[in-house]
């Protein structure tokens, strides 16, 4: 039985990713609940994943990476999850977000076929805005914003659809920031309310659309410890 | 600033705005979102500005973007269909101005 006040955050940074996961760890500041497992940049591999997961048991796992409609990829995009692999079982009883092209086109409706309670992701090619370096500026961040606010909602103990609804309204309000706010003015707005249109429109959602983790005590503490004796460098976030 | 107003393409925009439509047909919207994603990109510098998180990971410079529009490849068709979606959010706007 997955561990409803533990998550597990798969933050790789090469060929691009840093964009995505300089802002979720920028989210998990803010807005973290319960024990949170983040495994960041070459930490983010298979065998360190298979780990944490093993030892930890999260009952949420949000992760970041390129992908296809069968594949999942995280650091130096090695595979991690494809369909048909036997890994498949290990997403049993948790609630799944990947961040990543098209996963949601086939590899989520398999991760729940094989028990997992619910799947967020991508249908199609999902498109972030690098003229700007990772983090420096509302526009770089701009679509992560709005995709991890799920893995916020989620946190916070809302449903797999509530979190899926809550990220199409974070789509809406960083568009309007773009179209008609703040924003109207940058140089690249226009583009800008273009990807987020086309990010918002790919996002899904398969599964049990009731499954949450409880909403956790502020206060649970993961010792740092722990997460090093096991010999794999995580990042136990506490609130 | 979506379309200058008083240009060509805000002149057929106003039309299409006061008629409620895009267009008569779905090739003529076809045809108005490349216009107008036309007149987007080749505005910015040509040098990287857009990823995807494919496998393999691809990065897009507004001149390789406007390419797969004008070929109507699949990501050339899904910034089309965006567009499309992007006008009608517009013409909501400016009905409720």
């Amino acid at each position: 039985m997955p561990q409803s006040s533990v998550s597990l955050f798969i933050l790789p940074r090469k060929h691009y990713l840093e964009y995505g996961s300089c802002v979720a760890k920028h989210l998990l500041r803010q807005h973290g609940r319960g024990t949170i497992i983040a495994l960041e940049g070459d930490e983010a591999s298979p065998e360190s994943i298979d780990r944490a997961i093993q030892q930890y048991d999260p009952a949420f796992i949000f992760g970041i990476g390129h992908g296809k409609p069968d594949l999942y990829t995280v650091e130096c995009t090695q595979e991690y999850l494809r369909v048909g692999s036997p890994r498949e079982e290990l997403m049993k009883g948790r609630i799944i977000h990947l961040n990543s092209c098209y996963t949601g086109a086939r590899l989520g409706s398999s991760l729940v076929a094989k028990g997992a309670l619910a799947f967020l992701g991508s249908v199609e090619p999902f498109y972030f805005y690098i003229a700007e370096p990772p983090c420096s500026s509302r526009a770089s961040m701009t679509v992560f914003l709005a995709e991890h606010q799920a893995a916020v909602s989620i946190l916070s103990g809302r449903s797999a659809r509530q979190a899926h609804v809550d990220r199409l309204h974070a789509y809406e309000r960083e568009i309007e920031h773009w179209l008609t706010g703040p924003g109207r003015d940058h140089p690249h707005a226009p583009l800008l309310t273009r990807i987020l249109q086309i990010d918002q429109s790919i996002a899904v959602m398969r599964g049990k659309g009731e499954a949450s983790i409880a909403p956790p005590a502020r206060a649970a503490i993961l010792p740092v410890q722990m997460a090093t004796a096991i010999g794999f460098a995580a990042i136990a976030l506490s609130w | 600033m979506e379309v200058q107003r008083g240009s060509p393409l805000g002149e057929r925009l106003q039309v299409l705005v006061e008629a409620g439509r895009l267009g008569t047909t779905a090739l003529e919207e076809i045809q108005l979102a490349k216009i107008r994603l036309r007149e987007l990109l080749q505005r910015m510098p040509e040098k990287p500005i857009i990823a995807t998180l494919t496998v393999p990971p691809r990065t897009f410079t507004p001149g390789q973007l406007l390419r797969e529009i004008e070929l109507e490849t699949p990501v050339g068709r899904q910034w089309i269909q965006a567009e499309l979606q992007h006008v009608k959010r517009i013409l909501q706007l400016a009905r409720r101005a």
